[in-house]
């Protein structure tokens, strides 16, 4: 019987092997998985800044798909698709006029210090997302914590709520996108 | 499992038509890159195999230009197999060295012999060449 962490790791490394070698499938199951949590890492490496991100996060993809070799672990090879995201949106901040440089480098060195470990940006988004889903009203906090941390469907918020499932819909969009503006000013401010 | 959840309330938060035509997007170049990572692969692995041969052959006949292999003497040492059948008669291998030496003229001797033609000398003692006058020159490369 293999243990759950074992056959992760041969799954990967079997992932990898297959990125490595240049199979179009092995690709398309690397990008299924790994598009919006790089997605995500870059928005904190960006600061926020959406379209940064999204360029940066182009270019990661592409680099991976070029030069991907294999790794044993998942968490070997998330060090070092975090470490390709990071130059891929470097490179791209290389681009910027200089103006914008100078200003971004001027405001590197004021802001305070933030957590700099390996898994500081990881680590960054998850208590940005925790701080924004504090400031909601406890019954909005309320249904985004059983939607998406208790994994309650919609019908049984409706049920729970005594509202209809459309109305449950239409208030989760609405919260999903004032999350969204709440996380990306706090990490333009960060 | 935290993360997780994070994972999925962040991807609806942040899912808009934008990232979705990158999401396209991103999946088609990166396809593209593997096909060619896979097709260079192919092209270094078929070079790796075929190089190696390719250069020995390559050597062999430069070698073989260069060093022509001398035609085999012909000598007594092995005897033709049909030595044996008592009604053939066996001739001893003719060597280089036992046909009688050629024959040196003169001019005079040279141009003795075409009397009845009319030939000349042209050229530097030892560098001349025996012309026939009564037909056309040919050109000799």
């Amino acid at each position: 019987m293999t243990a759950p962490h074992e056959a992760g790791a041969n799954a990967i490394a079997m992932l990898t092997r297959r990125l490595a070698v240049g199979e179009e499938e092995a690709f398309r199951e690397f990008h299924a998985q790994y598009f919006d949590r790089l997605h995500q890492f870059l928005l904190v490496v960006a600061r926020g800044q959406e379209h940064e991100a999204r360029e940066a996060l182009q270019e990661t993809l592409l680099r991976v798909a070029r030069h991907a070799r294999e790794f044993d672990d998942e968490k070997t090879f998330w060090c070092w698709l975090r470490a390709v995201a990071r130059n891929a949106a470097r490179d791209a901040g290389r681009k910027r006029t200089r103006y914008r440089k100078l200003l971004e480098t001027f405001a590197h060195f004021t802001r305070p210090a933030l957590p700099t470990g390996p898994d500081a940006d990881d680590d960054r988004l998850t208590a940005v997302i925790d701080e924004c889903l504090a400031e909601f009203a406890p019954e909005d906090r309320a249904l985004l914590h059983g939607k998406y941390l208790a994994g309650a469907t919609v019908n049984e918020l409706s049920a729970k709520e005594g509202l209809t499932a459309k109305a449950i819909e239409s208030r989760l969009l609405r919260l999903r996108r004032e999350l969204r503006e709440r996380v990306l000013a706090k990490l333009r401010r960060s | 499992m935290k993360r997780h959840r994070h994972d999925e309330l962040l991807k609806e938060a942040f899912s808009d038509r934008e990232l979705e035509a990158l999401r396209e997007v991103t999946l088609a170049r990166g396809l593209a890159a593997q096909r060619s990572k896979r097709r260079m692969r192919n092209l270094r692995n078929g070079v790796m195999m075929t190089g190696p041969v390719l250069v020995l052959l390559v050597t062999v006949l430069f070698w073989r230009s260069s060093n022509p292999i001398p035609s085999q003497p012909i000598t007594g040492a092995h005897p033709p197999a049909v030595a044996s059948i008592p009604s053939l008669k066996i001739y001893p291998a003719v060597k280089a060295t036992d046909a009688p030496p050629i024959p040196t003229i003169s001019d005079s001797e040279l141009l003795a012999l075409y009397a009845d033609r009319s030939v000349g000398l042209l050229g530097k003692p030892g560098q001349q060449k025996l012309v026939f006058f009564d037909q056309p020159v040919k050109a000799v490369n």
